[in-house]
């Protein structure tokens, strides 16, 4: 019979969306993924590193999410047919947090390339899908070089924008409240910072730029003079603080509109599951923004480093190499330097009366900072997973498959049949299995007397085993190739996605992997 | 569900109609601009061997016959897909079907395809020509449906003879189109081209050298031989 109810959640690799994801898992919705095949991980691995990273302590995991291989940038998200089919059958609504934060122009053409097109690629497959509820996360800043106050039902007002990045959301979104034949629901964060309780990002933009780079030109004060003998220890020098000679052109009084990514994506998931609430935007943003004189005294306590001043934004001192220096390593953010604008955020509060955004006070600045120094600023050669598609299909096949078999109905039909499974690409290999009586003997490379071999890649071995393709739809789009007896083959795929059916396939994440989350935490 | 490869003008329609005591989901595909012309209903293969509307052949003459102008219904027999049927017995019946290939429902799926035929009937009405089109086990279904459309073409693609009964096929005299291919796995060559011989005019054989049963990458052939023998049948 058919199933629906599943969410197609876009841009789940990312640093809002794993935290999307994870939110959605938690209360019990189901999800399905479109992530890109990386460089170095097929998307369904990358998938299962993101579920299992948490920083937190709340180490119970929901339901794994579906992983479709796609891209939102390629024609028809990048998927194949099969996959369609699916998420016609499957899906109802999508939740599109994919995009690109590049503040100008790249050589690919980001952040247009997948603000925009992406999401005219995702509207565009959304009527063919049956997908008739679409979540859009926005920014608070399409309102462009707009001061504010800023009204969430206000998008097209004229305005100018700062960067590329403003403009193609802000065209983004204008795109998605045009789709009549769907009800859009925006979501517009203001600046999205790590995550409120353990500090964790995985995106070092804006706030932490600055941060950083003040970081990497502080210098150690010069030794001080010997002190007279019987005078007390020197307060600074000694106590390895460091001394950064900038005067800025800031007051100090600029409000930086910062929210930690946990909440948003709470406040996201929250709106999702509420259909009432859908049809609106919302302003995800901090009711008090943060002066930038708090963030320069917790900065100054945490990275021990002094001699930042304010010169205000008048200031007519020539800048120091020094200045010109800073200033010129973040002059995409000049335009923001006065200060963000003031968002009204009415619906947000109207909607989610028990979930205020959580003031970014001085704990929470200190607990943001400490992380990205951990992590020294997102270079700190995580620990990433050993590919562990390989081992998952070895695994499955040596392990899983033979023992799942004798407890099912599978094996208790009287099948008497050597079969070779040929899975190509790195993590694949040869196997051939005698089943006989339900008593199946696996064993390495393709035995001669096969009188079936099936052919196919790692991504369709994963999605099958999964249940996520049945193996006769993956024969009839080639997916899968059978050689030797056709019809011996074709009826043991039917066999076989029984057996899918009745023994599914969802294994734990190699140990190796929670070890790198906790070295995150 | 909707269609995911038909243009804006097609219209894919998601229906459940009546077949006995179950409902039966189906997809009706037309042109969205024009009364269709003619109408096909279509017998997918056997479901436990892939058998279920979204097949690449039923689904792609489905569509491409209704962006020639026909109406066309395609649907899932008893117990597959959104379709209601009865309660498998599971292992026995897939111990039966390894060493068969049958499966205990097939006789219903005469009544489905009869059903699917009434129902197209009562939608594009009865003076809008109709042509039942089977593939794989599909084409042993046919006959069970004639009675209901008298010198409706019929068309058989890669009929299982051999393996199914074709015998009723020897009074049936509608004007027969059989694609059989060359080395299919699910025919026997030989009883084939006997039992072709013995069919009433007026018929039509032809043997391709096409992907064996599938016809995967080759759903334009099909559409395109399928087409000209439709349009010859109804000039």
């Amino acid at each position: 019979m058919s199933e629906s109810g599943y969410i197609l959640l876009t841009g789940a690799t990312g640093f809002l969306g794993r935290y999307l994801l994870r939110g959605l898992l938690a209360c019990g919705q189901r999800v399905a993924v479109l992530v890109r095949d990386g460089r170095a991980a097929p998307a369904e691995e990358r998938v299962r590193e993101l579920t299992s990273l948490e920083s937190d302590a709340q180490r119970d995991r929901p339901a794994n999410p579906v992983v479709l291989a796609g891209d939102v940038c390629a024609p028809r998200l990048g998927l194949g047919i099969i996959d369609r089919i699916w998420l016609a059958r499957h899906c109802v609504r999508a939740v599109h947090a994919a995009a690109d934060v590049s503040l100008r122009r790249s050589f690919a053409a980001d952040p247009w390339q997948t603000n925009v097109e992406g999401t005219q690629r995702l509207l565009d497959l959304c009527p063919a899908l049956g997908i008739r509820e679409f979540h859009h996360v926005s920014t608070a800043f399409v309102c462009g070089q707009r001061a504010g106050p800023v009204k969430e039902e206000e998008l097209d007002r004229g305005q100018s924008f700062h960067n590329d990045y403003e403009e193609s959301k802000f065209e983004a979104e204008r795109r998605v409240r045009q789709a009549r034949h769907l009800l859009a629901t925006v979501y517009r964060p203001s600046v999205i910072v790590g995550d409120s309780h353990s500090g964790y990002t995985s995106s070092y933009h804006g706030f932490y730029r600055f941060l950083e780079l003040g970081t990497r030109l502080a210098v150690s004060p010069s030794p001080p003079l010997p002190a007279p003998a019987g005078s007390p220890a020197p307060a600074a020098g000694g106590t390895g603080r460091r001394v950064l000679p900038l005067c800025l052109p800031f007051t100090g009084d600029e409000p930086r509109n910062l929210v930690p990514v946990d909440w948003v994506a709470q406040a996201i998931v929250a709106i999702v599951n509420q259909p009432r609430l859908h049809g609106r935007t919302y302003h995800l943003v901090a009711q008090t923004p943060v002066p930038v004189r708090d963030i320069k005294a917790v900065a100054e306590e945490v990275l021990a480093i002094d001699g930042v001043r304010w010169a205000g934004p008048g200031s007519r001192q020539p800048p120091t190499p020094l200045e010109e220096l800073f200033l010129d390593q973040v002059r995409e953010y000049w335009p923001y330097l006065h200060g963000d604008p003031v968002f009204d955020c009415r619906n947000t509060r109207t909607a989610l009366p028990r979930l205020p955004a959580p003031g970014v006070d001085r704990a929470m600045l200190a607990r943001l900072i400490r992380f990205a120094v951990a992590d020294q600023w997102g270079r700190s050669g995580r620990k990433k997973s050993p590919p562990a598609t390989g081992r998952a299909c070895a695994s499955y096949v040596e392990s899983f498959f033979p023992e799942s078999l004798r407890r099912s109905s599978l094996g208790r039909i009287p099948v008497d049949v050597t079969v070779g499974l040929d899975v190509a690409g790195a993590g694949g290999g040869r196997w051939s299995c005698r089943l006989r009586g339900g008593e199946p003997m696996v064993r390495r490379g393709l035995a001669a007397e096969a009188e079936v071999v099936y052919r196919m890649d790692l991504a369709t071995f994963e999605a099958v085993v999964r249940g996520r393709l049945d193996p006769r739809e993956a024969f009839l789009a080639r997916r899968i190739e059978i050689e030797g007896d056709v019809e011996k083959g074709l009826k043991l795929a039917v066999l076989f996605d029984h057996f899918v059916k009745e023994c599914p396939y969802a294994p734990e994440p190699h140990p190796e992997e929670n070890d790198a989350v906790a070295g995150r935490a | 569900m909707p269609s995911l490869d038909a243009p804006d003008a097609l219209v894919v329609e998601s229906v459940r109609f009546p077949a006995g005591r179950y409902r039966l989901e189906g997809e009706l595909v037309y042109p969205e601009t024009a009364l269709p012309l003619a109408a096909a209903v279509l017998a997918g293969p056997h479901p436990l061997l892939g058998g279920t509307m979204h097949n690449n052949v039923v689904r792609g003459l489905g569509d491409g016959l209704a962006r020639h102008g026909l109406a066309t219904l395609r649907f899932n027999y008893r117990g597959v897909g959104g379709s209601e049927g009865p309660a498998p017995d599971l292992a026995a019946q897939l111990a039966w079907f390894w060493a068969t290939s049958r499966a205990p429902e097939e006789a219903g799926y005469q009544a489905d395809l009869v059903a699917a035929v009434a129902y197209l009937r009562s939608i594009i009405g009865r003076e809008v020509p109709l042509a039942l089109v089977g593939y794989s086990f599909g084409c042993t279904l046919l006959p069970a449906a004639v009675p209901a459309v008298v010198a409706a073409p019929l068309v058989l693609i890669a009929p299982t003879v051999g393996t199914h009964d074709y015998r009723a096929f020897a009074a049936v005299e509608n004007p027969k189109l059989v694609i059989a291919p060359e080395g299919d796995f699910a025919a026997d060559s030989g009883r084939l081209t006997e039992w072709f011989a013995g069919l009433p005019q007026p018929k039509e054989l032809v043997r391709p050298r096409l992907d064996s049963h599938f016809f995967r990458g080759h759903e334009h052939w099909l559409l395109a031989t399928v087409g000209t023998f439709l349009n010859g049948e109804w000039r």
